[in-house]
C-alpha cells in the first residue's frame, strides 16, 4: 500500500498548475519515471532492451494522451474547464491545453452568437413552416382567445451557469442538448410571461394598441423569471410576430374591422355632402338677393326715368293738350289696329248672328 | 518475458484497482453521499475528486442542478365555480442529499413526490381564488403563495409535539383558522403561545407544518402556473361568444356609421334650408323695398296731372296687352271713325 501511495501518490508532483502547458507536463512525466524508478527497484533490472521498449510504449502513449488535450476557442467561443469534475476555469480565445479525459473535462460553447426561440411557431430560414397553436393559443383578461407568435431572442451571458446550473431535459428540434436551459426551461419562461402579460390585458389592446408594451412587459417579466433559475442566458429581446384573433373566429374579427372602414367611408361621404351642399346653397341664396337687389335697383331706375319721361310729355302736352291727346290716341291705334281683325257693325241687332269666335 | 515482471504487472493491475476504488469524481452538476454497508458515512457538496475508502463505501449521486417538474395539466374549479384547466411546473433543487437519499431515494421518486405535493398546493390554492383573479389579475401572488405552501410539509398535531422541543420547534410553523375566515393564516405571537399552553379556543383549527427541506432535503424554489386555460370542452362555446362580440362591436359601427351619416346629413340639409329661405326673405324685403322706391319716385311726378297719366298709361297698355288677331267689333258711331263717313266737323 505504502509503495503504491508513493508511486501514484506523486501525482501531485506529477500534476502541474492548472492551465499547464506541456513543457512543464514533459518534465513531469520525466518525474513520475524517475520516480518510479526509485520505488519499485525491480524495473531497473528489466533487460536493457525490454525495458526501454516499455518506457518508449509508455512514453508515446502518454504524449498521444496529452496532445489530445490541445484545443482551440474560437473569437465566438468560451470553455469552460473541469478537473475531476470540479469547475476551474473560463477559457477565451486561443490555443490552449488541458486535461484530457479521465482528468479534465472540456466545454468549448458559441457564446457571443444571439440565439432565438420560437414561440407558437417553428420556422426554417425565412419561412413559418409550422404554427404551434398549443403554445400560440392563450386567453386575455376579459376571457378571449388569442394566437400569439413570439421570437424570443438570447445569448449565453454566463457560460458555468449555462453548463452546470439546470437541468433541463434540451430540445432535438433546435439542437439543444440534454442539460442546457435554453431548451425546456428557457421555453416555459417565455410561455410563462407571455401568458401572464397577455392575460392582464383585453383582447382588442393586444391586437392593437399595446403590442409594444406587450412586448417590454414579457421581456422584463422572462428577465425576471430567469434570474431567479441562473440559468446564465441573457434574454435580449422578445418580438411579436403575430397576433391574431384565433382562425376559428377570423371572420368575425375581419367583419368588425371592414364595419370600422365602412363606419369611416359613410362619415367620408357625409362630410364630402356638407362640404359640397352648404357652399351651393350659400351660392344659391346669393344669387336670389342679388337677383332682388338687381330688381331693386332695376325699379327703382326705371319708376325714376318713368318719372321723368311723364314729367317732359306733361311739359309738352300742356302747351297743346287737345292736339297732343288726340295724336297720341291715334298714334297708339296705328300701332295696334293693322294686326286686329276688325267688324264694324252699324245695326246691335245682328250682333247675334256673328260668329265671332270662328277664327 | 521475464519471470520476474508476471509479479510486478499483476501488483500494478491490483494498484490500479484499488486507485480507482478509492477515488471517486463528483461532478460540478452532482451532489454525492458515502455510505458503508447501507450505513450514512459523509456528503459532498461540493465537486472534485473525493476520496473513500475502498471496496467498503459506496457512492450514491444526485444532480445538483436546478431540476424541473411537470405538473400534469388539471381542470380545477374555482371560487366563483369556473372550471380551469391549470398546467404548471415547478422547480426545485436537492439542498441536503443526506435527507433526500433517506426520503425520497431517487430523483423520479422526488420528481412524483414533488409534483404530487405542488399540485395539491395549487388546487388548494386555485380553490380560493376566482377565475379572473388567476388568469389576469392576482396570478403572481397566487403563484408566490403556491410556491410558499409546496415549501411546507403537513405534519400532525402529535408528530409536531414529537419534534425536538415540541411545539417550540423553532421550524415549526403554525397556521390558524377561525371559524369566520376562509383561510389558514400564519398564527401570530399570541395564538402561537395559546397553541404552546394549548389554551386557544377550541373553534379556531390549527395546521402544523415544517419546512419541507426538513423531510425531503429539497428546496421548491419555484411553481409557476405556466397556463390557466378553459378547459377544450367549453372552447367552442368560447368561440361562439367571442362570434357574438364581434357581430356586436360590428354591428355598432354600422350604426354609428348611419348615424352619423344621417346627422350629418340633417344637419347640412337644415343649414342648406335656412340658408336659401333666409336670402329668399332678404330677396322678398329688397323687392319691396324697390317697389317702395319706385312708387316713391313715380308719385311725385305723376301727381302733378293724374288725368293725363291715366290717359298716356291706358294707351300704353292697349298697345301691350292687345295682341295680333284680336277681333274688336267697333260701332261705326265710335270717335275714331268720326272722319270715315265725313269729314266735316
Amino acid at each position: 500500500m505504502n509503495l503504491i501511495r508513493k508511486t501514484f501518490g506523486i501525482s501531485k508532483s506529477y500534476r502541474p498548475p492548472s492551465g499547464g502547458r506541456k513543457e512543464e507536463y514533459d518534465i513531469s512525466f520525466q518525474e513520475f519515471i524517475d520516480n518510479l524508478k526509485n520505488n519499485v527497484p525491480f524495473l531497473n533490472k528489466f533487460p536493457q532492451g525490454n525495458k526501454s521498449i516499455l518506457i518508449i510504449g509508455i512514453i508515446v502513449l502518454v504524449i498521444i494522451w496529452g496532445a489530445s488535450g490541445i484545443y482551440t476557442v474560437g473569437p465566438d467561443q468560451q470553455a469552460a474547464v473541469r478537473m475531476f469534475g470540479k469547475f476551474q476555469s473560463l477559457e477565451t480565445n486561443g490555443l490552449h491545453w488541458w486535461w484530457p479525459s479521465p482528468i479534465g473535462q472540456k466545454d468549448v460553447v458559441v457564446t457571443t452568437a444571439t440565439r432565438q426561440l420560437e414561440l407558437g411557431f417553428r420556422s426554417e430560414g425565412e419561412e413559418i413552416t409550422q404554427s404551434v397553436p398549443y403554445e400560440s393559443l392563450m386567453i386575455t383578461g376579459d376571457e378571449n382567445l388569442v394566437d400569439v407568435q413570439a421570437v424570443i431572442q438570447y445569448k449565453i451571458s454566463d457560460l458555468r451557469n449555462y453548463l452546470f446550473s439546470v437541468d433541463d431535459p434540451g430540445e432535438e428540434d433546435r439542437n439543444v442538448e440534454p442539460g442546457k436551459p435554453d431548451g425546456v426551461t428557457l421555453r416555459d419562461i417565455a410561455e410563462t410571461a407571455v401568458r401572464q402579460v397577455v392575460g392582464k390585458r383585453n383582447i382588442d389592446d393586444v391586437l392593437t394598441t399595446q403590442k409594444a408594451e406587450v412586448q417590454d412587459e414579457v421581456l422584463t417579466k422572462m428577465r425576471q423569471l430567469n434570474s431567479d433559475y441562473n440559468s446564465g442566458l441573457e434574454i435580449i429581446a422578445v418580438r411579436l410576430q403575430n397576433v391574431n384573433p384565433p382562425v376559428q373566429v377570423k371572420d368575425a374579427f375581419d367583419d368588425v374591422t371592414r364595419a370600422r372602414e365602412e363606419r369611416d367611408r359613410i362619415i367620408n361621404l357625409a362630410d364630402a355632402y356638407k362640404e359640397s351642399e352648404i357652399p351651393r346653397a350659400r351660392g344659391e341664396a346669393a344669387k336670389i338677393t342679388e337677383a332682388a337687389e338687381a330688381f331693386k335697383q332695376g325699379r327703382i331706375a326705371r319708376a325714376e326715368g318713368e318719372a321723368q319721361g311723364f314729367v317732359k310729355l306733361l311739359e309738352a302736352y300742356e302747351k297743346s293738350p287737345d292736339v297732343t291727346r288726340q295724336r297720341l290716341y291715334l298714334e297708339m291705334v296705328e300701332r295696334v289696329f293693322p294686326n286686329f281683325n276688325k267688324y264694324i257693325i252699324n245695326d246691335a241687332k245682328i250682333l247675334p248672328l256673328l260668329d265671332i269666335d270662328s277664327n | 518475458m521475464n519471470k520476474k515482471a508476471t509479479p510486478f504487472i499483476i501488483l500494478l493491475i491490483i494498484a490500479i484497482f484499488i486507485v480507482l476504488q478509492a477515488f471517486f469524481k463528483v461532478d460540478e452538476t452532482e451532489l454525492a453521499i458515502v455510505t458503508t454497508f447501507g450505513e450514512f458515512k459523509q456528503s459532498h457538496v461540493s465537486s472534485g475528486l473525493k476520496l473513500k475508502t475502498p471496496f467498503i463505501d459506496s457512492v450514491t449521486k444526485f444532480d445538483r442542478r436546478l431540476q424541473r417538474v411537470d405538473v400534469p395539466p388539471e381542470a380545477l374549479l374555482t371560487k366563483d365555480k369556473k372550471r380551469l384547466s391549470v398546467d404548471a411546473y415547478a422547480r426545485y433543487k436537492i439542498i441536503n442529499p443526506l435527507v433526500f437519499f433517506k426520503n425520497l431515494t431517487n430523483e423520479s421518486t422526488a420528481d412524483s413526490r414533488i409534483a404530487s405535493i405542488v399540485a395539491s398546493k395549487i388546487r388548494e390554492e386555485i380553490a380560493q381564488d376566482t377565475q379572473e383573479e388567476i388568469i389576469s389579475e392576482r396570478r403572481e401572488p397566487i403563484m408566490n403563495s403556491i410556491t410558499t405552501m409546496s415549501n411546507l410539509f403537513e405534519i400532525s398535531f402529535i408528530e409536531a409535539q414529537n419534534l425536538e422541543n415540541g411545539l417550540q420547534n423553532s421550524d415549526l410553523l403554525m397556521y390558524t383558522k377561525n371559524s369566520r375566515e376562509n383561510y389558514y393564516t400564519l398564527a401570530d405571537n399570541n395564538e402561537t403561545a395559546s397553541i404552546i399552553t394549548n389554551s386557544l379556543d377550541s373553534s379556531v383549527e390549527v395546521k402544523f407544518y415544517v419546512p419541507l427541506q426538513n423531510i425531503w432535503g429539497v428546496e421548491v424554489i419555484d411553481v409557476r402556473i405556466k397556463r390557466a386555460d378553459f378547459p377544450d370542452s367549453v372552447e367552442s362555446s368560447i368561440f361562439e361568444r367571442m362570434v357574438a362580440e364581434r357581430f356586436r362591436k360590428a354591428s355598432a359601427f354600422r350604426a354609428e356609421g348611419e348615424e352619423q351619416d344621417k346627422e350629418v346629413r340633417a344637419a347640412v340639409d337644415k343649414e342648406v334650408e335656412i340658408t336659401l329661405e333666409t336670402a329668399n326673405g332678404t330677396a322678398a324685403v329688397t323687392r319691396g323695398e324697390g317697389e317702395a322706391l319706385a312708387i316713391e319716385a313715380l308719385a311725385d311726378a305723376l301727381s302733378s296731372d293724374p288725368e293725363f297719366y291715366g290717359f298716356v298709361r291706358s294707351l300704353e297698355a292697349y298697345e301691350k296687352s292687345l295682341a295680333n288677331d284680336t277681333t274688336v267689333i267697333l260701332d261705326p258711331d265710335n270717335e275714331l271713325f268720326k272722319y270715315l263717313e265725313s269729314y266735316s266737323k
